[in-house]
C-alpha cells in the first residue's frame, strides 16, 4: 500500500501518467465497496418494508427459549416479522393452536406431533430447537413409599397423555421391568401436577421441566426424581402447517433466521439469556439456571427427531393409542428445504 | 531525485512488503498444516465410528462376545482418540463440537453397556421376557439416535477442518498472489517509471555529447534537477569546458610549431642550397687543380723535373682527384632524397646490364663474375636506381677478396608490394660490428686502405632507400662476404 501511495505521488508529480492512476482508484473503489454491509437486515431496512405479522405459540418451558430470546432480542423485528405471541403452557397445547389455525408456528416436543400426524394432521416440522435426555422425569414422594423405580409398581402415577411425559413414563417403566398394567396411570394436566401431588392424589408424576424441578423442590426432602437419560431422548421442534409453509417460504426462512441468531445468543451470552427467560416466564432465574445445562439449543433437523418420532409411533400403535396400525412416512412432514436455505449445515437428515 | 534514492525507496518498499508478507505466510502455512492434521485426526474418529457401528451391529445380530469385546477395544482406540484431539483441537466450536463428540460416545457406550446387561437379563427373563425385549428395542433406539450425534459431531469436525484447509488454502494463495503482484507491479512500475526518466533525461545528454562531439566545443549540455543524470550533465560541460581549452592550448602550439618548422625548413633549404653551391664551387677548383697539375707536367720537359718535382706534381694530381671525388659524392648524397628524373616502374635486369657494360673494363680487371638474371621491377627513378647498384657493385669489386675470383649474385622477389633485393658477394666481408656504421658518412673500413673509396657510397645507398620507404642491413653471405639487403617500392 505505501508502494501505491508513493507510486501515485510519484505519477501527481509527474503530471504524466494520469492511466496508471486509473486502476489504482477502481481497485480503492472496489475495495470500499467490498467493505459495505451487504446483509439481508440492510437490504431489508433500506427497503423499509412493513413487518409482516405472524402467530406463534409457544410455551414457558426451557426448551422454547430460542422462540424468547429472539422475541426479546427483536430478531424477529430484524427479520421483517411482528411475531403476536401465543403463550402455552406446554406444546401438545401449542399445536393445538396451529393445527386450528390460531397460530401460524409452534413450539412443541415430538410426541403431541406424532400423534397429530397420526391423527392425519398436515403439519411440518420446519426445524429441531432443542434436544435433551434430563428434561423428562418421575418425580414420586417418598412418604409414597418409592425410592428406587421399581417402587412405582402398584403406585398412582400422574402424566399428560399424548405428550412426552406420557412416552417416558411408559419407557420408564419398561427399563425398570415394568408394565403401565402394573401401576396406576392418572390422567392430568401439567397444571394440575404439583397441587396432584401436595394433595397425595398421586403417587408421582411423570413431567418436564420447570414443573418437575418446582415439584422435587416443593416436596423437598420427600421427593425423589427417576431420570434415565439412556431410554429417552425429546426433541422440541418447530412445527407449521404445511399450507402454510408451502404458502409463505419466505416468512418461515426469516422465522427460521431470527432463531439461528437467538441460537447464537443462547450460546454466547447465557447468563443474559437466563435473564430474559426470567423475566418472559416469571421464573426465578435460580430454577432457570439449574436446568439450563440439560439441553442442548440448537436448531438442527437430524436423525433424532425421525427416530423418536417412529419409537414413539411403534410405542403408540402397540399400545392402540391411535388407530392407526402402519408406520407414516415421517420425512413427508419433515420440512427440510426452509433450514437448508438458512443454515445448510444444520440439516443432517438424509431424504 | 537521485535514481539511486529512488532505487533504495523501491528496495524498502519491497523489503518492507516482504516482512510484512513472510510472517503471514508462515502463518498460513502454519494453519494450513494444523487443519491438515485436525482433519485427518477427524477423519480416523470417523472411520473408529464406522468401525465400532460395525461391531455394535455385529452384536445386536448375534449376541456374540467376540463382537462385544472388539467394540470395547474400539471405544478404547476412541478413548485415546478424543484425549489427542482434546489436545489438538484449539477452536471454540472445535471445542464445542469435541465435547458434544465425547458425550455422545459416552452415551453410546453407557447405553450399548445397558444393552449388555439388559441381554443377560433376557437370557434369564421368564414372565416380564416382553419388557425386556422392549427395553432392548428401545435402548437400541437411543444407541443410534447417539450414534447419528456421534457420526455428525465427528463429521462436523471434520467439515470445519475442511473449510479451514480450504481458507488455509485460499489465504496461501492470496498471500502468495498479493506477494507476486507487489513484486511484479514493483518491478514494472519502477522498469517504466525509470525508462521514462532515463529516456527523457537522457536524450540531452545523447545529443549535446553528439554536438560536442562533432567539434562545437561551445556547446553545453542544460542541465535541470539534481540526480545522477544532472551531474553527468555538469561532467560532461566539465569535460567540454576542459576540452575546449586544451584544444586551444593545444592549437596554440601546433602554430608555434608551424612557424619553427618553417623556419626550420628554410634553414634546412637554405643550408642545403649553400651546400650544394659550396660543392659545385669546390668542383671546379679541384678540375682546375688536375688540369694546371697535368699542364705542367705535359709541358715541362721530364729532365727538368726531379724526382721529388714529378711525385709533388703527381700528389697534386691525387689530390685534387680525390677533392673532385668527394664533391661529387657530397653532391650525390645531397640529392639522394629526391628523384632526380621522372619516377617510373624501371627495369633493374635492364639497368644491372647497362652498368655492367660501363663498368666491362673493372670486370675485365677483376674477372669478376655477375649473376642477376630476372630481377623485379622497380618504381623509381632511374638516376637514383643506377646509383643504388653502382655503388653496391663498385664495392662488391673493391672489398673482393685478394685469393678469389669476385662473384656477385644479384637476386630479388616481391614480397607485399615492395621489390625486395639481395646482392651478395664472396669478398673480405664486413665484421658485424661494423656493419652499421660502414652506412654513416664518411665512414670506410680501412683508413688508409687503397681503395679509391670517399666512404660515402653505403650512406647514399641507405638515403636513397630510405627516402623511398624501404630499409637497407648488411648480412654475411653464407662462405664469406657480404650480402647487401633492401627493399624499395615493386
Amino acid at each position: 500500500m505505501i508502494f501505491f501511495v508513493w507510486s501515485f505521488r510519484a505519477r501527481l508529480k509527474q503530471q504524466k501518467c494520469v492511466i496508471w492512476t486509473i486502476p489504482i482508484i477502481l481497485m480503492f473503489n472496489a475495495a470500499l465497496m467490498g467493505c459495505q454491509d451487504s446483509s439481508p437486515e440492510n437490504q431489508e431496512q433500506r427497503g423499509a418494508k412493513p413487518l409482516q405479522k405472524i402467530t406463534v405459540a409457544y410455551t414457558y418451558q426451557p426448551q422454547s427459549i430460542l422462540v424468547h430470546v429472539a422475541a426479546a432480542k427483536g430478531y424477529f423485528v430484524t427479520e421483517g416479522l411482528d411475531v403476536q405471541p401465543l403463550m402455552r403452557s406446554f406444546g401438545k397445547a401449542a399445536l393445538e393452536t396451529v393445527v386450528g389455525n390460531q397460530a401460524d408456528f409452534a413450539t412443541v416436543a415430538e410426541t403431541p406431533i406424532m400423534f397429530n400426524v397420526l391423527k392425519g394432521e398436515k403439519i411440518f416440522v420446519l426445524a429441531n430447537i432443542e434436544a435433551n435426555s434430563m428434561n423428562n422425569a418421575v418425580v414420586a414422594r417418598k412418604g409414597a413409599g418409592i425410592s428406587a423405580p421399581g417402587d412405582l409398581k402398584g403406585k398412582r402415577i400422574g402424566f399428560t397423555p399424548g405428550t412426552s411425559g406420557d412416552f417416558f413414563l411408559d419407557s420408564l417403566l419398561t427399563a425398570n421391568g415394568l408394565t403401565r398394567s402394573e401401576v396406576q396411570p392418572v390422567a392430568m394436566k401439567p397444571d394440575e401436577m404439583q397441587d396432584a401431588m401436595m394433595a397425595k392424589k398421586v403417587d408421582a408424576v411423570s413431567t418436564w421441566n420447570y414443573p418437575l424441578t418446582q415439584i422435587s423442590r416443593q416436596l423437598g426432602d420427600d421427593g425423589t426424581i427417576f431420570y434415565d437419560r439412556e431410554i429417552y431422548t425429546e426433541t422440541f421442534n418447530i412445527a407449521a402447517r404445511q399450507e402454510f409453509v408451502q404458502n409463505n417460504p419466505e416468512t418461515v426462512e426469516r422465522f427460521l433466521r431470527a432463531l439461528i441468531k437467538a441460537e447464537d445468543f443462547v450460546a454466547k451470552s447465557p447468563d443474559e439469556a437466563q435473564g430474559i427467560m426470567s423475566v418472559a416466564t416469571n421464573i426465578d432465574k435460580d430454577l432457570i439456571r439449574d436446568v439450563w445445562n440439560d439441553f442442548n439449543y440448537h436448531v438442527v433437523l437430524d436423525q433424532t427427531l425421525l427416530l423418536t418420532l417412529e419409537d414413539e409411533t411403534r410405542w403408540a400403535i402397540k399400545n392402540k393409542l391411535t388407530d392407526q396400525t402402519d408406520m407414516p412416512d415421517y420425512l413427508s412432514y419433515i420440512h427440510l428445504d426452509s433450514l437448508k436455505a438458512v443454515k445448510p449445515e444444520a440439516v443432517r437428515m438424509s431424504r | 531525485m537521485r535514481i539511486t534514492t529512488r532505487l533504495r525507496i523501491t528496495s524498502t518498499v519491497t523489503v518492507v512488503a516482504l516482512v510484512i508478507l513472510a510472517p503471514i505466510l508462515i502463518w498460513s502455512f502454519v494453519e494450513f498444516k494444523n487443519a491438515k492434521n485436525d482433519y485427518l485426526l477427524a477423519d480416523t474418529i470417523k472411520v473408529n465410528f464406522f468401525e465400532r457401528a460395525s461391531f455394535r451391529d455385529q452384536y445386536f445380530l448375534y449376541r456374540e462376545e467376540r463382537a462385544r469385546l472388539l467394540w470395547e477395544k474400539n471405544k478404547a482406540t476412541a478413548d485415546q482418540l478424543l484425549h489427542q484431539a482434546n489436545s489438538q483441537f484449539h477452536r471454540e466450536q472445535d471445542r464445542l463440537n469435541l465435547e458434544r463428540l465425547c458425550k455422545s460416545i459416552e452415551d453410546t457406550a453407557v447405553i450399548f453397556r445397558r444393552i449388555v446387561n439388559n441381554t443377560e437379563l433376557l437370557k434369564i427373563a421368564a414372565g416380564n421376557r416382553q419388557v425386556y425385549q422392549e427395553l432392548d428395542k428401545r435402548l437400541y433406539s437411543q444407541l443410534l439416535m447417539k450414534a447419528g450425534a456421534v457420526r455428525d459431531m465427528a463429521t462436523a469436525l471434520q467439515d470445519a477442518s475442511a473449510r479451514r484447509i480450504q481458507l488455509s488454502y485460499e489465504y496461501m494463495t492470496l498471500i502468495v498472489g498479493v506477494f507476486a503482484f507487489t513484486l511484479a507491479l514493483t518491478t514494472i512500475l519502477t522498469s517504466i517509471q525509470l525508462d521514462r526518466l532515463i529516456r527523457r533525461r537522457l536524450e540531452p545528454l545523447h545529443d549535446g555529447a553528439k554536438i560536442v562531439a562533432d567539434g562545437d566545443l561551445d556547446y553545453r549540455i542544460r542541465c535541470k534537477g539534481t540526480d545522477e543524470f544532472a551531474e553527468l550533465a555538469l561532467s560532461i560541460n566539465y569535460m567540454t569546458e576542459s576540452l575546449q581549452a586544451s584544444s586551444n592550448r593545444l592549437e596554440a602550439e601546433i602554430t608555434e610549431r608551424r612557424q619553427v618548422d618553417d623556419k626550420l625548413a628554410r634553414a634546412h633549404g637554405e643550408l642545403e642550397q649553400f651546400t650544394r653551391i659550396a660543392a659545385h664551387h669546390l668542383q671546379e677548383p679541384a678540375r682546375r687543380l688536375v688540369s694546371f697539375a697535368q699542364r705542367l707536367h705535359a709541358h715541362l720537359p721530364a729532365e727538368q723535373l726531379s724526382a721529388d718535382a714529378i711525385a709533388s706534381l703527381h700528389f697534386i694530381e691525387q689530390g685534387a682527384a680525390r677533392q673532385s671525388a668527394l664533391v661529387r659524392d657530397i653532391q650525390l648524397y645531397l640529392a639522394a632524397d629526391q628523384p632526380r628524373s621522372r619516377m617510373e616502374t624501371v627495369n633493374v635486369t635492364a639497368v644491372i646490364a647497362g652498368l655492367l657494360e660501363h663498368k666491362a673494363m673493372l670486370g675485365r680487371e677483376t674477372a669478376a663474375q655477375v649473376d642477376y638474371n630476372d630481377l623485379p621491377s622497380v618504381y623509381i627513378d632511374q638516376p637514383r636506381l643506377k646509383d643504388i647498384f653502382s655503388i653496391l657493385l663498385d664495392n662488391a669489386l673493391c672489398y673482393r677478396h685478394p685469393k678469389l675470383t669476385p662473384q656477385i649474385r644479384i637476386s630479388g622477389e616481391v614480397k607485399a608490394g615492395r621489390a625486395v633485393y639481395r646482392v651478395a658477394d664472396n669478398g673480405v666481408g664486413i665484421p658485424m660490428e661494423y656493419r652499421e656504421r660502414v652506412f654513416g658518412v664518411f665512414e670506410r673500413l680501412q683508413v688508409n686502405d687503397d681503395q679509391n673509396s670517399t666512404g660515402i657510397g653505403l650512406a647514399i645507398v641507405r638515403r636513397i632507400i630510405e627516402s623511398c620507404g624501404g630499409s637497407v642491413t648488411l648480412e654475411e653471405t653464407p662462405g664469406g662476404g657480404t650480402t647487401v639487403l633492401f627493399d624499395l617500392p615493386a
